[in-house]
């Protein structure tokens, strides 16, 4: 059975998957891995900035899931719980990062270390001309350094609503937020960085 | 509706989380307002923009890392297995380990010598340890414990006196510290130290070297003629 069956058959049946989780199947925890890595990376370097800290990020996630799936009670879905653990740990380690590496975060090597991991296929342009790719990666940066300015609880939001795509609902569960804080917080992202990314927007 | 109730819902708007009639409500204050529109086509290009932001892929060893960590954290925890963990922890580094040990011990083994004075670690002891400063001593006449010599005849008293002496073993001056300084005394001492006395030189690093040594000279009444010199 492939790990894209097998993920199908968890998404249908999550009861049943945390059940193999907790009694220790290599096999469950290796699909849940396939099935988390990806997002939990991204959003670990959305909120990082930092390649190397965002893979840390990641296996210590991973860790603490393989460790406390045991006393996992289901009172919130496994994605929400997932998620929850990769925001405190991302989160953790910037504020540790903050307090040990007070120099500025971004700097030409950092930018070097961001291209490290390949990138997944862009359909929006296949076969990106020289020019383009450096457009591109001159916005990426931009957005991202512009991301790094919002405050923590700001970026989390906007982060997990308009990259990750996920519902207000399913971040209020996330963060232990009402919907009301959650939408006003994105609100307060949004105009930060429309402001902040201003000429970028207008071109 | 105003523009500060329409800036106020732009957000949901344009996350399409509002309801139809406020949906409605909304369209129709930005077909009639162009900054409000305006702000709307900023957020929808930022929404555009974050959105198109490339996703990440992790580094190719990431998941079997983890598979690792994990298998470790499975790992019941068996006491008795313990030195085989130690076993597999210190392979890799017992040879690099044991050479610097060799190493180290081939290095300061010979230098033990001059840490722990007396310490003899070579072959021979005649050798004559070097790096350490030794006072001159007295080599006494005739390989004798006893000096006989005709000018002491009338030392009554021991006399210690500090003799300094020169490169060669000769006595070049010296000074009474206590007995007697009579003329005589005096005579007899310089023809002794200056002429007769034979003094092995203070040495440093083995090699001769001026230096200071205080003698004491003793008249023994039953041995009305000899003379007993300690270094």
């Amino acid at each position: 059975m492939s790990n894209f069956e097998i993920g199908f058959e968890f998404v249908e049946n999550e009861v049943a998957f945390v059940d193999r989780l907790q009694v220790g199947s290599e096999e469950a925890f290796e699909t849940l891995i396939h099935l988390y890595q990806s997002s939990i990376y991204n959003l670990a370097y959305r909120i990082l900035a930092d390649p190397a800290e965002a893979s840390d990020a990641v296996q210590e996630t991973f860790m603490k899931i393989f460790k406390g799936i045991r006393t996992f009670r289901g009172e919130s879905g496994l994605k929400t719980w997932i998620y929850k653990i990769a925001i405190s740990e991302s989160l953790n380690r910037r504020r540790w990062w903050k307090r040990w590496r007070r120099h500025a975060p971004f700097s030409v090597d950092d930018r070097i270390d961001s291209r490290q991991g390949s990138r997944l296929l862009e359909v929006e342009d296949p076969r990106p001309t020289p020019e383009s790719s450096l457009a591109q990666a001159e916005r990426e940066e931009a957005v991202q350094g512009a991301l790094a300015t919002l405050r923590d609880e700001q970026r989390v939001v906007i982060v997990l609503r308009d990259i990750e795509g996920l519902s207000y609902e399913e971040i209020a569960e996330m963060l232990n937020l009402s919907l009301g804080t959650v939408k006003s917080r994105l609100w307060r992202a949004r105009s930060e960085l429309k402001v902040k990314l201003e000429s970028l927007l207008k071109s | 509706m105003d523009c500060k109730n329409a800036l106020k819902l732009l957000n949901e708007y344009i996350d399409d989380s509002l309801g139809w009639q406020e949906s409605e409500k909304i369209d129709r204050h930005l077909s009639l307002c162009g900054p409000c529109a305006g702000e709307l086509q900023q957020f929808k290009s930022l929404r555009q923009l974050m959105r198109s932001l490339p996703r990440m892929e992790p580094p190719r060893d990431l998941d079997l890392r983890m598979k690792i960590e994990a298998s470790k954290l499975a790992l019941p925890f068996e006491p008795w297995k313990m030195f085989a963990r130690l076993d597999d922890l210190l392979r890799p580094i017992a040879i690099p380990a044991v050479s610097g040990v060799v190493l180290t011990c081939l290095f300061f083994v010979p230098l033990l010598s001059f840490f722990f004075a007396g310490m003899n670690l070579n072959a021979s002891g005649r050798d004559i340890p070097s790096g350490i400063f030794t006072e001159p001593r007295p080599q006494l006449l005739y390989n004798s414990q006893f000096v006989q010599f005709e000018n002491f005849r009338m030392v009554k008293e021991p006399i210690t006196l500090e003799a300094e002496v020169a490169q060669n073993g000769m006595v070049v001056d010296y000074t009474i510290l206590t007995g007697p300084s009579d003329p005589a005394t005096v005579k007899g001492l310089n023809q002794f130290l200056f002429f007769e006395a034979k003094i092995g030189p203070a040495t440093l690093f083995g090699r001769p070297t001026q230096g200071r040594v205080i003698l004491s000279l003793s008249f023994y009444p039953t041995l009305s003629e000899k003379i007993d010199v300690v270094g």
